[in-house]
């Protein structure tokens, strides 16, 4: 029996519907070109804007230059050249009109939008004491599109679980191989239950509103019937907030990697709650010889790790381990 | 002259004079809801800089919050914005705030001075940082107090004036005519 709606509805029309969406973000004759392009928009990867540069787009892990008519081109007079006019409305659209409402994202370099779509910000820092207080010129923009992949997470779930007892697993990855994804799917399905196993309370700290993609605190995509999310939080305090408040039975976060971080995870495994998170890296090797993070695997804090890749194809399970690093 | 073409002049006079009077208390009515309006403006404006200062709402999620506080045009109005603000059809900021002024604005006892500086207002919403934006509003703010002020002051005298000039012209007309 399906159990969700979104199960009824056709994928093509959700794609759709999310394309549409996103063109929002565009001025009206990019909306055109990108409207007009003959590519899948579940395979698109990014966009990429550089003033005064063509227009680019990831597709397939592959690269193409778009002309002012929507399709790739090879040469580059014949792409389309992204002007500061473009720029100047794409930021308007993207804050909604609003540019003091993202002030801290600016800061950090990006802006999660509606959809869980991250776009990072590129341009002349200001800065204040040492630190960066805001960006002016924004000149390059990344746009990163997130897709939301049911099932993604199938092959490793069965290895998640030990004697019906979720692990406290980390997902390792290079940026861009789909460890946001898999770990979307992951969080899904612990919540509604998968594979015998009964559905369990998810507290998810969305520091980058793209787990969940928040938009006026409800979440776009689907992370199950029984995920509470902490949307925007910063991930150490968030973690803790929700040990207190929600009584969560795994508590998932994105991208740890400060010490604050490892603090916060520490005190959450010691309370009895599991953890599932996600790292940069490429193996545990790489894990090991990083000042902060050798700290997880020498204390052997977690008792899985999923390696992924993006040999081949993008978001391949490269191995899923044990907390000794033994093949599972 | 006869009894009824008296009684038809009499007739016509208090027509004239009440006509008047009414044109009259129309425009010292008008006096007193620029007043209200005003102040009404203030307390949209505030709305708005509590959103953006405390919840950091985004323009349009504030504008749909404050249109819940607000009496009718500017609810109207502050909705009408945020449903084209969430559209994205491609429209400056600038523009569909003076859009929606001449809108649901224009029909108001606002003065033309009063519209002038909200719709100024506009061109300096949504591309600055918090602190700029709520300067920009604090200073918008010192110019309606100082526009509120003026309109309390004027109020009672004009209210009278404009009263007693309407009755005064009825009588006028009245006169002339016989």
């Amino acid at each position: 029996m399906k159990s969700s709606l979104a199960e009824y509805i056709v994928p093509e029309v959700i794609a759709m519907d999310k394309k549409t969406q996103l063109m929002k973000i565009f001025p009206v004759h990019l909306r055109e070109i990108m409207m007009t392009l003959p590519m899948n928009f579940e395979r698109l990867q990014e966009i990429h804007l550089r003033t005064e540069k063509p227009l680019m787009v990831r597709y397939d892990n592959a690269e193409y230059m778009l002309g002012g008519s929507g399709q790739p081109v090879q040469r580059r007079e014949r792409a389309y050249f992204v002007t500061d006019k473009d720029m100047q409305e794409i930021m308007t659209y993207i804050s909604n009109y609003s540019m003091y409402a993202y002030e801290d994202e600016i800061r950090q370099g990006f802006i999660t939008i509606q959809g869980g779509h991250r776009i990072g910000v590129s341009g002349k820092v200001i800065s204040e004491h040492g630190h960066v207080r805001s960006m002016k010129y924004i000149s390059f923009l990344n746009i990163r599109l997130a897709h939301q992949v049911r099932g993604c997470a199938d092959r490793v779930l069965p290895q998640l679980y030990d004697n019906g007892l979720f692990c406290h697993t980390l997902i390792v990855s290079p940026p861009g191989c789909g460890k946001t994804t898999i770990l979307r799917d992951i969080i899904r399905q612990i919540s509604d239950g998968c594979g015998g196993h009964p559905g369990c309370n998810v507290g998810v700290v969305d520091e980058r509103s793209e787990l969940a993609a928040c938009y006026l605190g409800k979440p776009q995509n689907d992370v199950g019937m029984r995920t509470d999310v902490l949307d925007c939080c910063p991930k150490a305090e968030g973690m803790l907030m929700l040990l207190r408040a929600m009584s969560p039975q795994v508590i998932a976060v994105d991208e740890i990697g400060s010490r604050a971080d490892i603090e916060a995870l520490e005190y959450v495994m010691n309370c009895g709650c599991r953890l599932l998170a996600t790292v940069h890296g490429s193996s545990i090797e790489d894990l090991r010889s990083r000042p902060v993070l050798c700290r997880l695997v020498e204390k052997k804090l977690f008792d899985r790790y999923i390696v992924l890749s993006n040999r081949g194809e993008m978001g391949r399970v490269e191995a899923v381990l044990d907390a000794d690093g033994g093949i599972i | 002259m006869s009894v009824g073409v008296i009684c038809i002049k009499i007739a016509g006079i208090l027509c004239v004079v009440s006509g008047c009077a009414g044109i009259g208390l129309s425009v010292s009515r008008s006096y007193r809801q620029r007043y209200c309006q005003l102040e009404m403006l203030r307390q949209m404006m505030m709305l708005l800089r509590g959103e953006i200062r405390f919840a950091r709402s985004e323009l349009p999620e504030a504008f749909a919050h404050a249109a819940q506080r607000v009496d009718s045009p500017f609810s109207e109005f502050l909705n009408g914005l945020a449903e084209d603000m969430r559209a994205m059809n491609g429209q400056a900021f600038a523009g569909l705030w003076e859009q929606h002024i001449d809108k649901e604005l224009g029909t108001t006892s606002l003065l033309t001075e009063d519209r002038d500086a909200l719709k100024r207002m506009g061109s300096q919403m949504g591309f600055l940082d918090q602190a700029m934006q709520l300067a920009a509003i604090d200073l918008y703010l010192e110019s309606l107090n100082t526009a509120i002020l003026s309109a309390g002051q004027m109020m009672h005298n004009k209210q009278k004036v404009s009263m007693s000039l309407g009755i005064l012209s009825g009588f006028f007309i009245a006169v002339l005519l016989l």
